[in-house]
């Protein structure tokens, strides 16, 4: 009788995993009309707040001193304001990429709602080299929309 | 030895006061010292002297950079400058390298420069070589690029370096997605050169690096290039007071050079009279206090930013530059039906209380009056000339005595009070009488804006009959309407009519009906008029007697039923006019009526009009009918084509008639038409002209023919054609002969129809006649003398059996034919004719009769009439008849064989009969006919037996189904 260990046991791992990462990002919001709401505006937000500040002239490698916030995008909370705060407050403290401070507050508002539990967050700041900051900016950016645009 | 010892002390003696005073002034600046501004791409150099001559000392030094390695020799700078004791100088150099880029040594050396002692200039000695390493700096990191977020003006040149521990030469950079051209300082360091840089954004250009290994790792090590417009000087520099408490200057700053990490655009205002001067928080517009004394300013306005400085100079009088602010608390007062005040307040300017008001009055959206006033702090303006009930909108501006701007206008609104409308409201009429009274519909023009004097409210019509003058009647129609009918009593009526409106009562309009209108109509001819571009033109001549002008009324409605009556006033010295209406439309008729009036204010009919504003060709082509088709001719009538409901005056009617024949008939001519096709055409001026005989054709011949309309705009489509064809000539005589012969086989036909029994019965009966068989025909050419037809008159029956067979009994011939119940034979009766006794002493020939020409399926049905299960065979044809393979086998021979194959003396005959049926009736039926058989009456094989043979008893007789038995004797050939 074969066993099932090496690639096969793994393969199951992997499904297995797979499966519940796609169950839990494909997953209906459950949340109220306020916590939809809140995301559809979120959605927007950076999706044109990215849409400005696409700069051109930047690589498009992504710098490794910013943590995904992709595992912060899943439910019960879809966001995890208290990782996710900080970096755009520290975007609207150093502006260096683009000038779109009405988006940026809108996100800020949206996240400081009580839709999205608070928890201590980390102090983040901006690189003063203006070519690592846009690209942590970009970053940031990029990895938001990527993490609303999945919910 | 001695002379060369005293030489040597001599020279010695010489040199050593020299050598003692270079010590002193041209010893090594010392305390050499370099630091570095990263930023700025600067080196700063801070020297000191040692052991100065004199406290203050006028030296020139001359300071050697090189790059990489001391030899190379960069940059040699000359620089003068008066030292003093324990003075520590100060040098900068900016590379147009990072210095992050390559290793940098400097080094100096100095000499008195003073004229005094020029003779004793000399260098002193270098000092070392002092190492400038930024990259030493750098550590083992990542490669960098420098410089970091330089900036630089628009248009200048800039190096950049990377700066990696590895030997790079791959190393490519994109500057905004734009690759630079590389260079290699060495074997760590590559430069690339931007030149003519331009700006892209306040944000900055962004420049990186790509190499395999950086990209792998995420590491792309870039810069951001801030590019700075060049500062442009400040153009419309201008200041002006409103208050002559504040200055406010303005001025054009150009492109804004600022980029977000390097705000450094400013300006300052410096006035030079008072030396002040202010720095300004905006960069187009700056405020100045104005001083009590002051009355003359002289400012420059002073620009700058990292790069450059700019300034611009003004000189002015403050009481020049006054721009008064906006009147205030603009007012009217007594405003009339056709007068108002306007008042306003300026503010005041202390000893400056004159100034130069304009005042515009505007109405209906445009500016109606202009007017200058002179004015102190309080002003004010009459307007007069006013129409009453308008609104108006009133506004003012004022500007100081010496004039340098107006104010912004302040303005008002307001209206003036209504008066009585000033004119008659514009009345006309449509007159109907019925059986003694009248029925009068009155239309009147709504009263312009200028002529009701404020909105009119109602319509007053008063009406009085001429012939009882006490009788008359007031009627009130609120307004808006445009209209009223009347019924009156009688048409001999005097009506007035006046429009009202808040302040009063307009002028009466008058006019008098008198008697039927109707009767007028009919006595004046329609004339028909031509329309312009301008519209209807039309003229008449004056009547005999006075008038006080003319009427033109019309409908602007196609329709006379949906009339929109209009109507036009002329004076009384008009004869002609041109009418002319929005409402018009190419291709409608439009009736004029022109009315003269009487100076008792009596219309009557003058003329009728009847005309096009634009005439169109007709859309429609009549319908034609052809009659009186002959050889030659044809007749086109339209009879019922409508010439009135046309789109233009009919003038005629134009015949196109085309053929395969080249000539035209005569009155023709040729045509070409649209479509390029030729064919001929025949014009009819007169437009009551409905038909059109066409002659001089070709009998039997096509044509093709279109009538289409004329009017003054062209004529009606050149489609559809009709088509006809003439008459043959020889059509007739066929005719004559045709219809006949049609007649006659029609006869015919009903006649056999009626006829058709006795047809059948003569030409095809039911039951054919054996005499008439075709097997006879067979038969007779073999002049057989045993062969022939058995009549029934030779036969001498001497008994007659009938049998009625019962239903469902079956030949019980076992591998013969089919039996007879197969072939629905439900009840047969046969007919047995035994031999008598005569006949039967001795063996005889028996016959049996078979059909064979009637009875396809008597091959395979067999005998129709199966012999009876209890029926036994006679002797000697047991096997025959309880065989029928037997039995047709001994048929066989004679069937196939011809008769004279026959051997002589064979007592067999066969016979090949057909019974008639006794239903046909045929006159040659034998007297056996008169026997009824069943109706399914078979047909059957006979055959004559010897009697020998046929000897059976009277029950085995009754087994030979259809078979004769014959005597010989009896038998003729």
């Amino acid at each position: 009788m074969a066993s099932r260990t090496g690639p096969t046991r793994g393969a199951l791992l992997l499904l297995c995993c797979m499966g519940t990462l796609l169950s839990v990002h494909t997953a209906p919001i459950t949340g109220g009309s306020d916590l939809k709401r809140s995301i559809i505006e979120l959605k927007a937000s950076s999706e044109r707040l990215l849409g400005n500040c696409n700069e051109t002239g930047l690589p498009k490698s992504t710098p490794h001193l910013l943590r995904p916030f992709a595992s912060d995008c899943r439910p019960p909370h879809y966001i995890n304001s208290s990782a996710v705060l900080p970096y755009f407050r520290a975007i609207k403290r150093h502006p260096c990429l683009c000038d779109n401070k009405v988006d940026i507050n809108d996100i800020i508002q949206q996240l400081e709602k009580p839709l999205f539990p608070p928890g201590p967050e980390t102090k983040v700041s901006m690189p003063n080299n203006s070519y690592e900051c846009k690209r942590f900016t970009l970053a940031i950016l990029q990895e938001f929309s990527t993490c609303v645009k999945s919910l | 030895m001695a002379p060369m010892a005293v030489f040597q002390a001599t020279f010695l003696l010489a040199l050593l006061p020299l050598s003692a005073y270079q010590s002193e002034v041209s010893s090594e600046p010392l305390s050499l010292n370099v630091s570095i501004s990263s930023a700025q791409q600067r080196l700063h150099l801070q020297w000191s002297v040692h052991n100065l001559t004199h406290p203050e000392l006028k030296m020139a030094f001359q300071i050697e950079i090189s790059r990489i390695k001391k030899s190379n020799v960069i940059w040699v700078e000359n620089y003068s400058t008066t030292v003093q004791q324990n003075q520590t100088l100060h040098w900068t150099w900016e590379s147009e390298l990072p210095l992050e880029c390559a290793t940098h040594f400097v080094r100096i050396r100095g000499k008195e420069d003073d004229t005094w002692a020029a003779q004793q200039r000399v260098w002193s000695s270098w000092s070392s070589w002092v190492k400038v390493d930024a990259q030493s700096l750098l550590g083992q990191g990542p490669p960098h690029i420098f410089p970091i977020d330089k900036l630089v003006e628009e248009g200048s040149n800039v190096t950049i370096c990377y700066v990696s521990r590895h030997n790079e030469s791959n190393v490519s950079c994109l500057l905004h997605g734009q690759r630079i051209p590389r260079e290699q300082l060495d074997t760590h360091v590559s430069v690339f050169t931007l030149t003519n840089v331009s700006f892209i954004s306040t944000w900055g250009s962004n420049l990186y690096c790509e190499n395999d290994p950086d990209i792998i790792t995420g590491a792309e090590p870039g810069t951001v290039l801030f590019v700075s417009k060049v500062l442009e000087e400040p153009k419309g520099f201008s200041c002006e007071t409103r208050d002559f408490g504040t200055l406010n200057c303005t001025w054009d700053p150009g492109s804004d050079t600022d980029v977000w990490k390097y705000p450094s655009q400013r300006y300052a205002l410096f006035e030079s009279f008072s030396g002040k001067k202010k720095s300004c928080e905006q960069k187009n517009w700056c405020t100045w206090q104005v001083a009590q004394d002051s009355q003359m300013y002289n400012f420059t306005l002073i620009a700058e930013n990292y790069f450059r400085k700019r300034s611009v100079n003004l000189l002015f009088n403050l009481a020049h530059r006054v721009h008064p602010m906006t009147p205030f608390n603009v007012l009217f007062e007594s405003v009339s039906t056709t007068n108002a005040t306007m008042t306003w307040k300026v503010h005041s300017l202390g000893n400056f209380s004159t100034f130069l008001c304009q005042v515009e009055l505007h109405g209906e959206g445009r500016a109606i009056q202009q007017h200058n006033a002179s004015s102190q702090v309080d002003g004010q303006y009459f307007f007069s000339g006013l129409a009453p009930a308008t609104e108006y909108a009133a506004r003012v501006r004022c500007a100081a005595k010496h004039f340098w701007k107006w104010s912004e206008w302040a303005g008002q609104n307001f209206s003036t009070l209504q008066a009585a409308p000033s004119k008659a409201p514009d009345v006309w009429r449509s007159v109907r009488s019925t059986l003694g009274s009248c029925n009068v519909t009155l239309f009147w023009k709504p009263l312009s804006k200028s002529q009701a004097h404020g909105e009119v409210l109602f319509y007053s019509v008063a009406t009085e009959n001429q012939d009882r003058l006490s009788s008359s009647k007031l009627f009130s129609i609120p307004a808006p309407a445009n209209g009223t009918e009347l019924s009156l009593d009688g048409c001999s009526h005097q009506i007035r009519v006046t429009a009202s409106n808040g302040a009063g009562a307009s002028p009466e309009s008058v006019m008098v009906i008198a008697g039927d209108p109707g009767n007028q109509t009919a006595e004046v001819k329609e004339e028909r008029i031509r329309g312009t571009e301008d519209g209807v033109s039309m003229s008449w001549k004056p009547p005999a007697g006075d008038v006080i002008g003319y009427v033109v009324d019309w409908c602007d409605g196609p329709q006379e039923l949906s009339c929109d009556l209009q109507w036009e006033n002329l004076g009384p010295n008009a004869t002609s006019t041109v009418i002319s209406s929005d409402a018009f439309r190419p291709g409608v008729r439009y009736n004029f009526r022109i009315y003269g009036i009487s100076p008792e204010r009596t219309a009557y009919l003058l003329a009728r009009k009847t005309g096009y504003s634009q005439e169109l060709a007709p859309a429609n082509n009549p319908r034609v009918y052809i009659s009186n088709l002959t050889l030659h001719s044809f007749t086109l009538s339209w009879t019922d084509y409508a010439t009135d409901s046309q789109p233009g005056f009919i003038q005629g009617y134009r015949v196109y008639l085309r053929s395969k024949e080249e000539q035209c008939p005569p009155g023709f001519t040729k045509a070409v038409l649209p479509d390029n096709s030729v064919c001929c055409k025949h014009d009819i001026d007169n437009p009551e002209q409905k038909t059109f005989v066409v002659e001089n054709l070709q009998p039997g011949s096509f044509y093709e023919f279109l009538v289409t309309p004329r009017t003054r705009a062209g004529e009606g489509p050149a489609h559809p054609f009709g088509k006809v064809t003439t008459r043959e000539q020889h059509a007739h005589a066929l005719i004559r002969i045709i219809l006949p012969m049609v007649f006659l086989l029609l006869l015919l036909t009903v006649l056999c129809y009626v006829k058709s029994q006795w047809m059948k019965e003569t030409c095809y009966p039911d039951i054919p006649d054996p005499y008439k068989s075709s097997v006879l025909s067979l038969l007779k050419p073999k002049e057989n003398a045993h062969l022939t037809i058995m009549s029934a008159h030779d036969c001498i029956p001497d008994k007659l059996e009938v049998v009625n067979k019962p239903e469902g009994i079956k030949a019980q011939f076992p591998g013969a034919r089919k039996s007879l119940a197969e072939t629905d034979c439900t009840k047969h009766d046969y007919i047995y004719l035994l031999p008598t006794e005569k006949s039967s002493a001795g063996p005889g020939p028996g016959i049996c009769f078979e059909n064979l020409t009637y009875n396809q399926a008597a091959p395979d049905a067999g005998f129709c009439g199966p012999v009876p299960a209890p029926h036994t065979a006679p002797p000697g044809l047991g096997d025959l008849l309880t065989a029928p393979g037997n039995l047709l086998r001994s048929l066989e021979p004679s069937y196939m064989n011809s008769p004279g194959e026959t051997p002589a003396g064979e007592t067999t005959l066969n016979y090949v009969s057909q019974v008639a049926s006794p239903t046909s009736g045929h006159k040659d039926s034998p007297p056996t006919n008169s026997l009824e058989l069943a109706p399914c009456s078979e047909y059957r094989m006979q055959m004559a037996v010897p009697l020998g043979l046929a000897s059976p008893s009277p029950n085995e007789n009754r087994s030979l189904s259809s078979m004769s038995l014959l005597d010989p004797g009896e038998h003729r050939g």
